[in-house]
């Protein structure tokens, strides 16, 4: 599973992976500004852009061929629009939606390939997004494939009885079927979390959750800051010229 | 609908995230005194349900299949706090982790999904959920809430340059149709299981006057106004907007390639009108329920 | 010798009206352990969990000569130290080495010197090598010893596991004998497992219908209810 391979990534070792996680989110936010904000009529921002991924790729010591396919995920989605824009007649908008997209999902998961996402979340508390939501995605993202594997079972078991809608009156029993089937799923996940605070206050949980480590901004992040963001800049602006 | 990065504007993520943050902080810290820190497990878990009930498929028949959104849902069981915030964590996970939609579009697609379809889909049920016609209270809830997504995020997506062509508009509206019923459908389904299960899992809607409804109205107006508050961000559109739909059929197909990035543009497109008029319909449909919602209040009480 | 634990006329009714226990009197002293057999429904976990605090019911609970009250709670919690029958609910966050220091944490401790002694506990349940890890990836065993590292951790006076050997594999099993038959701590196990009790405790009770109706070693408890499962049917 997806998630399954990018946590390990994530835990990697490279001089990205050593750096302060909001460093990393500066840069990542600086870098997909860059390329949604650049036109991209002629191939060079591509190339531009594909040479910097590929050579942060590198750095990072990740498979590259892997990043550049599950990056395709976004694809699906931008061709569709980018067809209509195509035959409205506007091709190189089209082209553009297509690069834009997935330059940028290949940014987001260079972000996640070397920041295991529980440090990204104690980046993000530290510049201000609320703690509360960031502790409801960890748990999320704890459960979420406990809860997934319930849900694929469940499927397969409706699946076997025949879901197929061939007549008005199998619609109601099918409706029937799928709310049920949600429904027990509901409360598991409801009676699980219940479990998990009876556990957490076992275990001394007064309210708060307690701070693990907190990343340290070093000097080696400001410089990598710095010279990252002002390589972005640079390069934006070179190719706002060459448009 | 998740919108990648690529295909809004600057101006368009800007302006949402504006709105987003603060709206999303505000639910945080609602849900956090509601609930109190030791229902975050609640949150998250209920959170990992809604997204593995999303990534389930039901086959509908002749090929195509539907899955719930759950927005609407989570409003039903947790209140609309709760639900902000968990469909905000669920889109903040599919973004960053599955790269299901963009991290500077984020702001967008919450505004979308968490915001305005939580709180669309919780109208009709607050005002009617205590009735006799639950059921239809929570049928429309979801619906609405699927079709004021997408409809949102159409509306995001052309604004910012990225042409439909009349034909093709149909599709989208249409398909989000389709997705509205099953939702309206399933979730009336889930919801009838859940009540037979331990009926204290649904949420009483008690109206209470003062700050709530204040804020659901608001909420409202907000939700009507969506599309042209993002048109608003470009002021010399609103009054041609106006004049447009003023005339009505008839003008044939035209489209003309937006000038992309920085500079504010103008979409002399015709059917840029029908998506306005579609979200006009739907601002319709929220004050009549609020107007009607009033009103049986006032009865009630009177 | 102080005993660990007293109940007196424990009494528990749930919101919905069940009398999940009807006057349970109890007692442990240091150096015992004790199964808890019974039936499904008939009280065992509801008792453990008025041993935290985390149910109230009516009469007495003394833990070290302490009653539990809403005043003590953090207290019993450090000496009580429960393993739930579900690991996935007790290891809820993010990765191993986290979680097992999650209860350090909350008591106050230093988080370098929480994480150097989480490393020791997991070390003691033979786990050290998956600090970095999501729990979701461990086997079911191997949460088993996880969540044990989390409890012991906090270096409770009284270890209470409820249902240790579910989804275990024989292996498993075995070896979680042997980590149990290692530990200082006086013991408390609910189990349907005789012969895993009987490798572990000498003393057992049993739970019927929210009463104690017998108290003796796991052999005779299990002979005088037919509570072995070596022994066939009926």
């Amino acid at each position: 599973m997806h998630h399954v391979v990018l946590e390990r990534w994530s835990r990697g070792a490279s001089f990205f992976h050593a750096r302060d996680p909001r460093a990393k989110i500066l840069v990542a936010l600086v870098f997909l500004v860059s390329v949604a904000t650049t036109p991209m009529i002629s191939p060079w921002p591509a190339v531009c852009y594909g040479f910097v991924l590929m050579a942060a790729g590198l750095i990072a010591r990740l498979p590259l061929t892997a990043m550049a396919v599950r990056s395709a995920v976004v694809l699906p989605f931008s061709a569709i629009f980018a067809i209509m824009t195509f035959l409205a007649g506007n091709g190189a908008k089209a082209a553009e939606l297509v690069q834009k997209s997935y330059f940028s999902a290949l940014i987001v998961l260079l972000l996640l390939a070397t920041t295991p996402l529980t440090d990204l979340l104690r980046g993000l508390e530290s510049v201000g997004v609320p703690a509360f939501l960031l502790t409801v995605i960890q748990f999320l993202y704890r459960y979420l494939f406990v809860v997934s594997e319930q849900a694929q079972h469940m499927r397969l078991a409706a699946g076997s009885r025949g879901s197929f809608l061939a007549s008005p009156r199998r619609a109601r029993h099918w409706l029937r079927a799928a709310g049920g089937a949600l429904a027990v799923l509901f409360a598991r996940s409801y009676l699980r979390a219940e479990g998990i605070h009876r556990a957490m206050l076992a275990r001394g949980f007064r309210g708060r959750f307690p701070a693990f480590h907190q990343p340290r901004f070093r000097v080696s992040d400001g410089i990598f800051s710095v010279l990252g963001i002002a390589l972005l800049i640079s390069l934006r602006w070179i190719l706002q010229g060459s448009a | 609908m998740h919108i990648p990065d690529g295909f809004l504007s600057m101006r368009v993520c800007l302006v949402m995230g504006a709105i987003s943050a603060p709206s999303v902080t505000y639910a945080a810290r609602k849900a956090q005194t509601e609930l109190q820190e030791s229902r975050v497990p609640l949150l998250g878990a209920m959170g990992a349900f809604v997204f593995a009930a999303q990534m389930v498929n039901f086959p509908v028949g002749v090929g195509t299949t539907g899955h719930l959104v759950g927005g609407a849902l989570l409003a039903f069981t947790l209140g609309p706090a709760a639900s902000i915030v968990i469909m905000t964590a669920i889109l903040a996970v599919q973004a960053l982790v599955f790269q299901d939609g963009g991290v500077l579009a984020l702001g967008a697609n919450v505004f979308n999904m968490a915001l305005a379809g939580v709180l669309a889909g919780y109208l009709p049920y607050y005002f009617f959920g205590h009735s006799s016609r639950k059921k239809v209270a929570i049928f429309l809830g979801a619906a609405l809430s699927v079709l004021t997504s997408g409809t949102l995020a159409l509306t995001e997506l052309i604004i910012s340059g990225v042409q439909v062509p009349q034909k093709a508009l149909y599709v989208p509206l249409g398909l989000f149709s389709v997705n509205a019923i099953l939702e309206g459908a399933i979730t009336v389904a889930v919801i009838r299981s859940l009540e037979a299960f331990n009926p204290c899992w649904l949420k009483k809607p008690t109206p209470r006057v003062g700050s709530v409804v204040t804020v659901l109205i608001a909420a409202s107006v907000i939700l009507a106004a969506g599309g042209f508050l993002v048109a608003s961000t470009y002021p010399d559109t609103l009054e041609r907007f106006i004049e447009r739909l003023s005339f009505t059929q008839g003008k044939g197909n035209q489209w003309v390639a937006p000038l992309a990035g920085y500079n504010a543009h103008f979409l002399r497109d015709a059917w840029l009108q029908k998506v306005a008029a579609g979200l006009v319909g739907l601002a319709i449909l929220y004050v009549l329920c609020v107007v009607i919602g009033k009103l049986a209040l006032k009865r009630r009480r009177g | 010798m102080s005993r660990l634990i007293e109940v007196r006329r424990l009494r528990f009714q749930y919101p919905d009206g069940t009398l999940a226990l009807d006057g349970i009197d109890f007692y442990l002293d240091a150096d015992e352990s004790v199964a808890l057999f019974g039936a499904n429904g008939s009280g065992k976990t509801t008792f453990l969990l008025h041993l935290n605090g985390l149910l109230h019911g009516e009469g007495e609970v003394i833990v070290c000569g302490v009653p539990v009250t809403q005043n003590n709670l953090a207290f019993v919690r450090q000496k009580v130290g429960i393993v739930f029958q579900d690991p996935d609910e007790q290891l809820f966050m993010p990765t191993v080495l986290e979680d097992v220091a999650f209860g350090l944490l909350n008591h106050g401790v230093e988080p370098s010197r929480a994480m150097s002694m989480a490393k020791a506990a997991l070390a003691e349940v033979g786990m050290e090598s998956v600090g970095d890890k999501a729990p979701y990836h461990l086997s079911a065993g191997e949460k088993r010893r996880v969540a044990l590292a989390g409890v012991l951790v906090m270096k409770p006076d009284i270890l209470v596991l409820d249902e240790p050997t579910t989804y275990l594999d024989p292996p498993a099993r075995k070896s979680l004998i042997r980590l149990l038959r290692g530990l200082p701590q006086t013991k408390i196990i609910a189990t349907h497992d005789t012969a895993f009790a009987r490798s572990v405790v000498d003393r057992a009770v049993f739970f019927q219908h929210g009463k104690i109706a017998g108290i003796g070693t796991v052999q005779e408890i299990a002979e005088r209810f037919c509570w072995d499962t070596r022994y066939g049917t009926v």
